[in-house]
């Protein structure tokens, strides 16, 4: 695997930690338990799984006018969480009869609700909560994801050979591809985003079996313009960072949805650029820039290609037959690791990953529309 | 066409403004038209007041399935009413903007970022300049939206981050300035004689300036030698001549350029990502004709702001507004206007003012603040909506009382063979209406307006929260009993009720977030599983809930994305779930394992490979779940409200299928009757963003319309009735079906005629009316192509 340089993004933020705001915030005990290990459940969207002590608060609620004999369950601990939810949700159905209303989401409350001062001001403080929840996910925990997202993706470009965001070089790789058996040779120097140096031998059938040979020239390199739109997504995906630093203030979950979801197709068509190679029909290919700069050239029937599919680079020589008035070509691949592309394409998924649960943390206050900051008025709290 | 029926469709758009975050603006020429596209990828068209600019809201072009990035004229002519859009998933169309019908559509693997609109040398018309995620530029025909040519570099080639195209006075070729990504400054000359077989096509000069990201790049019109170069950070002016840096200036505090213009020789505009623009007049060494010129900046002489356009009390934005500088002319006057479409869905526009020399100087004497300026005119949607008294009617209008707050549509299915609407609402109730007595509520007068307790509804009391999605099983197949209709919330259950009872039967809870999805399997999956539906919930989870047992069978959650979309192999037992990543999840329904999961390539091809898969067993086993009965267009509509592109594809293979088996009847004498008719009305919600409430389409077949009502009238009839009145051609050998079958058809060749009137009578009594369904396909639907509705709707009709 690979060694992280920087700080290790897996441990927890401190900075969440040293905000020294004495709130009760539900979503920290949320994400302690999804940062732990990769293999964890995603994080939910919803406040009701968020945290144990919200179920027992709504115990207080709901329990007592709870009607009917299901005991409410066991809803302190989150580790056995399919359980958990079951039963949470049992226990708000049962006082969905009597109540009218279950979990945070109501925030009308109905009309029939006559069970007294105590569920008032319970309710109150809920909202409260809620609102000051929000107003530090808004303020302290955007900025310190926003902030590990940005080490990530830094550290990505820096895993890139071409010029990306303070990273120079320009590496060199060599790379020899063979396929089995002595169908192709293949020696390929890769350096930044061209290969600039080939030798390509491959066997062609024709009436007997013959060699053929090409090279790619320092002159002429031939360009895999993957790695350059890779790179250049993961800038744009920087720049979205960049543009709210830590200085800025955000105002409303819609806001924060909108840069992420910036964040988030940027990376994704960056990724998805190197996982799944565009498909370009024949004839493209063999009067492309690229195949006009073999020496020698190759004969009209036969097209060779390079790209990129995930982690490999893959070489494959096209041959076209006309077979009863209609083309058809034969292919023959050969592929090879490069190991830098892998260490990209494991930072451009956690960076993902790490964009989409905040996301989802977001989403979960979108739902009321009246939260924006410093709403901490009579319509936030009169639910 | 792809439907030979008459469909007149009817937009009720309630009183909830539909949501607009405008991301690209659009004014035309004659400066009648304005379009806004936005980030759910709807247009909405502006019928603009030359004169005083005043607008009033006239059509949603419905279509893109993400964010509408640019729109452009396409042609010269300035009655030739045609607009170009692209949007952030690489879709392309034209639309019309007389009827609103899109006219050609495409989906290209290259997304472009800007597009520039421009009259070639020795060309008719327009030639699109578009740049983008690519390192090309590409020229494409506006009209066949097909690539003419490419531009492509040799040196350094990266993304072309803006370009500008413009002739040189007094020659005859054409000069397309570039900027990379990485700062490489390109120029090409164009003869006219490109196309798509030549050889590629290589810049004439680059050269290497440090200037990162640029976002716009003009050349000045009048003198043609100085260059504005905006980045985020600074705006620049070069001399065109040999790219040298005239002057600099930083953007205010807090404030990044998004981009400008150049308003004279002397003069540029900029805007900022607070929507603000600033009008600079330029020092003494940018300006050509000035002796002074190139020469080094001088430190009391530099660009001076003189002028700032702003508005002021305005909500905070979710994103920054987009804002364009567009030229009008007018009775020979020319007018410069800055106009501005923000995520509020408000349009605001400054027409540019002209401040003089003398007042500059006076500003500059005096050390006074720049001027300020408001906006000449600001609206949105939403107050287009408060103008309008009564609001626009919602399909449930007549359950509030006057007092009564409005409770929000959320979710909606009509049922056909019993003719009724249920509808879902925000607090959490699910209402059932007939739909006829609804619909005859609003549309026509008489006494029933006058009953209290009309029209006759029954109430469902479940959910505690948004009913977010609504299925009625029986509709996709008949193995389904047919009182089952099944309810998704935001309190994450499921509820299953009966409707003819009203009653709960069951409440599914297993979901840990709210539900957004609703689907039925496919047909040839094993029984226990023909007996579930499938839910997809908020918390990336899928369930498959056996409505017979009354329990999950299948709970496939762990998904680290949200789901997109659902398939089926239910021959191999697979359930197939698609991530918003790219990550396909492979569960076997029976047992609830993961199979398998899978990225990249493999991942496209499995999905892929699930679509073939129903394309051969027949449509009505869709793969996607889509169901056999309901109109193709209901499921191109629900394609385009979950953004799915591959229901929208299969609707429009469907609906390809169905014209060409209509094709295939009609050749047939007699077989008339065959085809398989929808009901006369069909209600559609139609909700352009997961926020909004819903508004609803109802679709009136008016062929069907008169099938039915004289299927009615003529069963009463004996045949010699029938032929006394010359509707019968008497052949003697046929069976008795195909005799009612041209009863029927004869009447129908009659009636088509009156068709047209009664479309004309029943627009003239609407209040909204969608004039046209036009859906284009133009035979590139077979390759992938997304096919585009256009709804156009007419939102007021104020006469």
């Amino acid at each position: 695997m690979l060694r992280f340089s920087g700080s290790n993004w897996f441990t927890k933020p401190h900075s969440r930690r040293k905000g020294g705001k004495k709130v009760k915030v539900t979503f920290s005990d949320q994400l302690d338990t999804d940062s732990s290990g990769s293999g964890s459940v995603p994080s939910t969207p919803s406040p009701s799984v968020s945290a144990p002590h919200r179920w027992r608060y709504l115990e207080q609620i709901f329990v007592p006018s709870a009607s009917s004999g299901s005991k409410p369950g066991p809803a302190g601990n989150r580790s056995t969480s399919e359980f958990d939810r079951a039963s949470s949700f049992r226990q708000s159905n049962t006082s969905y009869g009597s109540v009218g209303s279950s979990g945070p989401y109501n925030r009308r409350a109905p009309p029939q609700r006559k069970v007294g001062q105590k569920m008032a001001d319970c309710e109150k403080e809920e909202a409260l909560n809620l609102q000051v929840e929000f107003e530090w996910v808004l303020h302290e925990e955007v900025h310190s994801v926003l902030k590990q997202l940005h080490v990530i993706l830094v550290e990505c470009a820096h895993r890139f050979p071409v010029p990306l965001y303070g990273n120079e070089g320009k590496k060199q790789d060599k790379f020899v591809l063979t396929a089995a058996p002595e169908q192709l040779k293949c020696i390929v120097t890769l350096t930044g985003d061209s290969i600039t140096h080939a030798d390509i031998n491959f066997k062609v059938q024709r009436q007997q079996q013959q060699i053929q040979r090409t090279s790619i020239t320092q002159d002429y390199p031939w360009k895999i313009q993957q790695v350059q739109d890779a790179a250049n997504h993961l800038q744009q995906a920087i720049n979205h960072i960049d543009n709210v630093d830590s200085a800025y203030h955000f105002k409303t979950s819609d806001e924060v949805l909108h840069i992420l979801g910036n964040i988030l197709g940027a990376l994704q068509r960056g990724r998805t650029s190197l996982v799944v190679p565009r498909k370009k029909p024949i004839d493209e290919l063999m009067k492309s820039r690229n195949m006009k700069a073999l020496s020698p050239n190759l004969p009209e029937d036969l097209a060779i290609s390079f790209y990129i599919q995930s982690h490999k680079l893959i070489f494959v020589a096209y041959q076209l037959t006309n077979f009863q008035g209609t083309m058809k070509f034969d292919s023959c691949q050969a592929e090879c690791s490069v190991p830098w592309l892998n260490e990209v394409l494991v930072l451009f998924t956690v960076a993902l990953q790490l964009c989409q649960q905040l996301k989802d943390k977001i989403s979960v206050f979108s739902q009321y529309k009246d939260f924006t900051v410093g709403s901490r008025s009579p319509s936030a709290l009169s639910y | 066409m792809l439907n030979t029926n008459l469909v007149v469709p009817v937009v009720l758009w309630g009183p909830n403004t539909p949501t607009h975050c405008v991301s690209s603006v659009f004014l035309s020429r004659d400066q009648k038209i304005l379009a806004t596209g936005c980030y759910d990828g709807q247009i909405c068209l502006w019928q603009v007041d030359p004169d005083t600019l005043q607008m009033t809201p006239r059509c949603l072009l419905v279509g893109h399935t993400a964010p509408v990035l640019c729109l452009t004229r396409a042609s010269i002519i300035q009655d030739n009413n045609f607009l170009v859009s692209s949007s952030e998933n690489g879709e392309m169309c034209t639309w019309d903007l007389v009827d609103g019908k899109c006219t050609e559509s495409i989906k290209m693997p290259q997304v472009h970022t800007n597009i520039q609109a421009y009259h070639m040398a020795n060309c008719d018309d327009i030639r699109l300049f578009c740049n983008g995620y690519y390192a090309e530029i590409m020229v494409m025909d506006p009209f066949s939206l097909e690539v003419l040519f490419c531009l492509s570099s040799k040196v350094n080639p990266d993304w072309i981050s803006a370009l500008h195209v413009l002739r040189p006075s007094k020659r005859k070729d054409d000069v397309v300035l570039a900027i990379t990504t990485t700062g490489t400054v390109k120029v090409w000359t164009l003869l006219g004689n490109e196309n798509k077989y030549s050889e590629p096509i290589y810049e004439n000069e680059s050269k290497q300036i440090r200037c990162l990201n640029a976002i716009t790049m003009n050349c000045c019109s009048q003198n043609q030698r100085t260059v504005l170069i905006v980045c985020a950070k600074y705006w620049q002016i070069y001399d065109a001549g040999d790219f040298t840096v005239l002057c600099s200036v930083i953007s205010p505090a807090g404030e990044r350029w998004m981009g400008g213009d150049f308003l004279s020789n002397d003069r540029v505009i900029l805007w900022s990502d607070e929507g603000k623009g600033y009008l600079f007049r330029l020092p003494a060494n940018s300006i050509p004709d000035n002796k002074d010129f190139h020469g080094p900046s001088v430190g009391k002489d530099s660009p001076f702001l003189y002028c700032i356009l702003s508005q002021t009390g305005e909500k905070p934005l979710s994103c920054p507004p987009t804002m364009k500088l567009v030229t009008s002319n007018r009775s020979g006057k020319t007018q410069k206007y800055l106009l501005r479409g923000d995520s509020e869905g408000y349009v605001n526009i400054w027409a540019v003012p002209d401040i003089s020399m003398e007042q500059i100087k006076h500003i500059q004497a005096q050390k006074q603040h720049p001027a300020s300026l408001e906006s000449t005119i600001c609206t949105s949607l939403l107050e287009a909506w408060n103008k309008m008294n009564p609001l626009p009617v919602g399909i449930l209008d007549q359950l509030y009382q006057n007092s009564e707050p409005l409770i929000k549509l959320t979710a909606s299915i009509y049922l056909p063979q019993q003719s009724r609407l249920v509808v879902g609402r925000e607090d959490g109730s699910i209402i059932i209406v007939p739909a006829t007595q609804t619909v005859m509520l609003h549309l026509l007068h008489g006494n029933h307006q006058q009953f209290s307790d009309w029209p006759p509804h029954q109430i469902l009391n479940g959910h505690s929260g948004r009913v977010n999605c609504l299925l009625c099983p029986s509709l996709a197949h008949s193995r389904y009993d047919k009182s089952h209709l099944v309810s998704g919330g935001v309190d994450f259950a499921v509820c299953l009720w009966d409707l003819y009872s009203g009653s709960l039967i069951h409440r599914f809870c297993v979901h840990a977030g709210e539900i957004t999805q609703l689907l039925v399997p496919p047909p040839t999956c094993s029984p226990r599983i023909l007996k579930c539906i499938c839910s997809v919930a908020s918390d990336h989870s899928v369930t498959l809930l056996s409505l017979q047992e009354r329990k999950c069978v299948t709970l496939a959650s762990r998904h680290l994305f949200p789901v997109i979309s659902i398939k089926w192999r239910p021959l191999d037992d697979f359930l197939i779930v698609g991530c918003s990543d790219g990550t396909v999840y492979v569960w076997q329904m029976e047992t609830g394992h993961l199979d398998r999961v899978l990225h990249g390539i493999l991942a496209e091809e499995v999905l892929n490979a699930c679509d073939e898969n129903s394309g051969e067993t027949g449509s009505s086993t869709g793969s996607t779940s889509e169901m056999g009965l309901a109109n193709p267009a209901v499921h191109f509509f629900r394609g385009l409200r979950h953004r799915n592109i591959n229901a929208i594809r299969h609707a429009t293979q469907r609906g390809i299928h169905q014209l060409q088996q209509l094709h295939a009847h009609n050749n047939q004498h007699g077989d008339f009757l065959m085809k398989n008719r929808s009901s006369p009305l069909i209600i559609q919600g139609l909700r352009t963003n997961p926020k909004d409430a819903e508004s609803h389409i109802l679709f009136f077949d008016i062929e069907g319309l008169i099938f039915e009502l004289h299927a009615e009238e003529y069963a009463a009839m004996s045949p010699n009735t029938l032929e006394a009145e010359g509707l019968l051609i008497p052949t003697g050998t046929d069976t008795h079906a195909s005799d009612a079958g041209k009863k029927i058809s004869g009447i129908l060749a009659k009636m088509k005629e009156g068709a047209e009137n009664v479309q004309t009578k029943v627009q003239a009594k609407l209040e909204s009316v969608v004039k046209n369904v036009g859906e284009t396909g133009k035979g590139k639907l077979g390759n992938g192509c997304g096919v585009y509705v256009s709804v156009s709707v007419c939102v007021f009709v104020f006469k």
